[in-house]
């Protein structure tokens, strides 16, 4: 057992954070937690903030600036970091399809590695910029300790 | 001794609506327009006489009662309540903006000023506010924008409001209401960018567009509990379109005391025009949170900060 | 030298992800869950050595899935997955804002500050001001310069806190209706309204922030992660607000001479607001003087 439970947000930057976050709930179902801070450091500011939920992960993306390839370069972060979302297999496709009703360009489907724990992953940018990557998982059938989302 | 919060109690709370996108719900209110504004003002003599040159432009009719006086133009007014200690707003960003002859707004200017008032010349940052404009306030208070455009009609192009819960208010004015975002600020690197230039006085923006206060990492990276620091951020905006006219949202700059939370009619307040009946646009409001109470044809409404809205149907 | 709390003893893992933000079914239609963090890093034997040794995450081992460059693989008890991979430079965050966060149970948290402090990393929390009662957090950077915070939500974040005994607020006279009076011992407000009183517990449903009363607003809000409540502690009915069910309240009864009393040592949790919940003085003890 690893003596890490789970990871469960990232702070990101985007010349545009609204945009972002705007992307996060219109194309992939996020669910939006605020864009201007209503907590203690906020208050005194109406800063923006831009937080919200992507399946059962927290983004906190803040306006500015990094240097990164063309958006036109989907797959990458090797440098940097990318963030790998799962479905299940049998969804896999509708996630392709959705990107493609939506508009957003992706690259693959890429095969993995029948030893390892990914079973095939599309790469697409956020507005910002930031890499993501959804997959299937071979292991998605193993009972790992669940992420504790409420609702269930 | 120790129990842990119910089960139930977190439930309940996903139970009251979690929107998963902030964008008109499906079977929103249908809005047509910003149909105007209903102002308080103390002396309703005084009040037509200020607003008369503005509106000189405008093809309309004063129509005066006991206690009001409404200007209307086409399908949009100005309502004036005459109150002995008038709610203005004068030291915020809520104000309303009216149409007036590009040919004649800085000669108006001009005669506002030599009548005594204070007339300033800022710009917004929506994109269609970039020119600098003259702002002044009614003799009451009501802070008042020109817009040099073509024609006055139709007279008001937007009103702005000053909130607190910006994502709360959204919930209204976007979901429940329809509005559609046309331009937002405050979320973007040129938006901090341009924020400097303001703290060093080389830009003439509405000073409600912009703050100058600091954030923790402001201390964190500057050493120190300093509250002198003062760092140049743009004030988070967001401007929704109502069919041709535009609702703008400013995070509040100042605290001010909100009326009595079970009031819900009250001035100043938006007026909105829909086409949609009054029993079908209730129904609606009927299924949402959001305070509100019909009063035949008109639905009010009370956003989460207290600024109140009418909803004028069919 | 004060480094900071730490949370009581518990296994549970929580159902909040960072900035005390809960995480719901509702935004996992479309995309269902988190896999895995990808890192550019430039020594693998030396970042494998971090992850595993000091953040105590599972080996699973080199070049498992597609990525172009040598990688290693290390693996969360949730399955998710940091992906290391090889790279000349690795883009730093530095103090852009860009990091990374790890939840992790109380007993998990626990253990990583002694070996974090045991190894030498700095395990003070200067944010620790700022948090409500049983969150916590440390900030670690790996040897690349990916920043993460490591961080949990203790029990007593969900608890009923300890009350002061009975509280005596004073005379019934003092307090006309609309007054919404902070009391310091007990951690509650007495609000007194058109239909009767209420003591309503300064501790936040969230996570145990204290509420304070907003009079401009007409109501209770917790400066934590910014949930609101009206007089009557029902939360304020938008998405997004933090509040996690009513403001719990305290019975209160009167005495004969007038005073008010609260007994804090007693809390009503509720599921909404009703007028029974309100306490009324008698009407001889409306009248009396203490």
């Amino acid at each position: 057992m690893a003596d890490i439970e789970s990871i469960s947000h990232s702070g990101m930057v985007a010349p545009d954070s609204r945009a972002v976050h705007t992307f996060y709930e219109t194309v992939l179902s996020g669910v939006r937690e605020e864009t201007v801070s209503r907590s203690y450091e906020g208050t005194r500011g109406g800063n923006a903030h831009s937080c919200g939920i992507l399946g059962d992960y927290v983004f906190v993306t803040f306006p500015r600036r990094r240097d990164v390839a063309p958006l036109e370069q989907l797959r990458g972060g090797e440098d940097s970091f990318r963030h790998g979302f799962a479905v299940s297999r049998t969804r896999f496709d509708e996630i392709t399809q959705r990107l493609q009703e939506q508009g957003v360009p992706f690259e693959g489907p890429l095969v993995h590695p029948e030893r390892g724990p990914l079973g095939e992953s599309i790469y697409f940018r956020d507005p910002g910029g930031n890499y993501f990557e959804v997959c299937w998982r071979r292991d998605e059938d193993v009972q790992y300790n669940p992420v504790r989302v409420a609702e269930e | 001794m120790a129990t842990e919060t119910s089960a139930a109690a977190e439930s309940a709370r996903q139970a009251a609506g979690f929107a998963a996108v902030l964008k008109p719900v499906d079977g929103h209110i249908s809005i047509d327009s910003v149909a105007g504004v209903q102002l308080e003002v103390r002396d309703l003599a005084e009040a037509r006489a200020f607003y008369e040159p503005i509106f000189w432009d405008a093809a309309g009719s004063w129509k005066p009662s006991a206690r009001t006086l409404t200007f209307e133009s086409g399908s949009q007014s100005l309502e004036l309540v005459q109150k002995a200690k008038p709610r203005t707003f004068a030291d915020g960003g809520q104000h309303t903006a009216y149409r007036v002859r590009a040919t004649r707004v800085s000669s108006l200017a001009e005669q506002l000023a030599e009548a005594g008032h204070s007339v300033e010349w800022w710009h917004e940052d929506h994109p269609q506010e970039r020119e600098l404009a003259p702002y002044l306030h009614d003799p009451s208070g009501n802070r008042v924008q020109l817009v040099a455009a073509s024609s006055a009609d139709p007279l008001i192009a937007h009103v702005a409001i000053e909130v607190h819960a910006f994502d709360y208010c959204e919930y209204l004015y976007v979901r429940e209401l329809g509005g559609e975002v046309d331009y937002y600020h405050g979320w973007r690197v040129e938006d901090q960018t341009a924020a400097k230039a303001w703290l060093d006085g080389d830009d003439p923006a509405a000073p409600w567009t912009r703050r100058d206060n600091p954030g923790w990492t402001d201390f964190r990276d500057q050493g120190s509990k300093n509250r002198s620091i003062r760092v140049p951020r743009p004030n988070t905006q967001v401007f929704l379109r109502y069919g041709d006219t535009r609702l703008g949202m400013i995070s509040a700059t100042k605290t001010r005391q909100e009326p009595p939370e079970e009031q819900i009619v009250g001035t100043p307040r938006i007026l909105f025009r829909s086409s949609m009946a009054a029993d079908q646009a209730a129904a609606r409001a009927d299924a949402e949170p959001v305070p509100h109470e019909r009063h035949g044809r008109s639905i009010y409404f009370r956003d989460a900060d207290g600024n109140f809205s009418e909803l004028r149907c069919g | 030298m004060h480094l900071q709390s730490l949370p009581d003893t518990s296994d549970q893992p929580t159902v909040y992800g960072g900035h005390g933000t809960l995480t719901v079914r509702e935004s996992a239609k479309t995309i269902e869950r988190f896999s895995h963090l990808v890192l550019g890093v430039t020594d693998l034997v030396r970042s494998e050595a971090f992850y595993r040794d000091v953040l105590g995450l599972d080996l699973l081992g080199r070049d498992l899935v597609g990525e172009r460059a040598p990688h290693s693989v290390v693996q969360m008890n949730t399955g998710q997955l940091i992906i290391l991979v090889l790279t000349d430079q690795v883009w730093s965050p530095g103090r852009s804002g860009v990091h990374h966060g790890f939840m992790v149970t109380p007993n998990q948290y626990r253990l990583l500050y002694e070996r974090l402090h045991e190894l030498g990393y700095p395990v003070e929390d200067d944010r620790e001001m700022y948090r409500a009662h049983g969150q916590y957090s440390i900030d670690v950077v790996d040897p690349d310069g990916h920043r993460f915070q490591i961080q949990c939500y203790g029990p007593e974040g969900k608890q009923i806190m300890p009350g002061a005994g009975v509280v005596d607020c004073g005379a019934i006279s003092q307090f006309k209706v609309g007054d919404v009076r902070p009391f310091k011992s007990g951690n509650f407000h007495l609000v007194r309204l058109h239909e009767g009183f209420l003591a309503v517990s300064k501790w936040c449903t969230h996570f145990n922030g204290i509420v304070i009363y907003q009079k401009a607003h007409w109501h209770f809000h917790c400066p934590f992660h910014g949930a609101t409540y009206d007089r009557r502690g029902v939360p304020a009915p938008y998405p997004g607000n933090s509040a996690c069910g009513p403001l719990r309240l305290h019975p209160i009864t009167f005495t004969d001479d007038g005073r008010i009393l609260v007994d804090t040592d007693e809390t009503i949790t509720r599921e909404g607001y009703d007028p029974s919940q309100v306490s009324n003085p008698t009407r001889e003890a409306v009248g009396a003087r203490p």
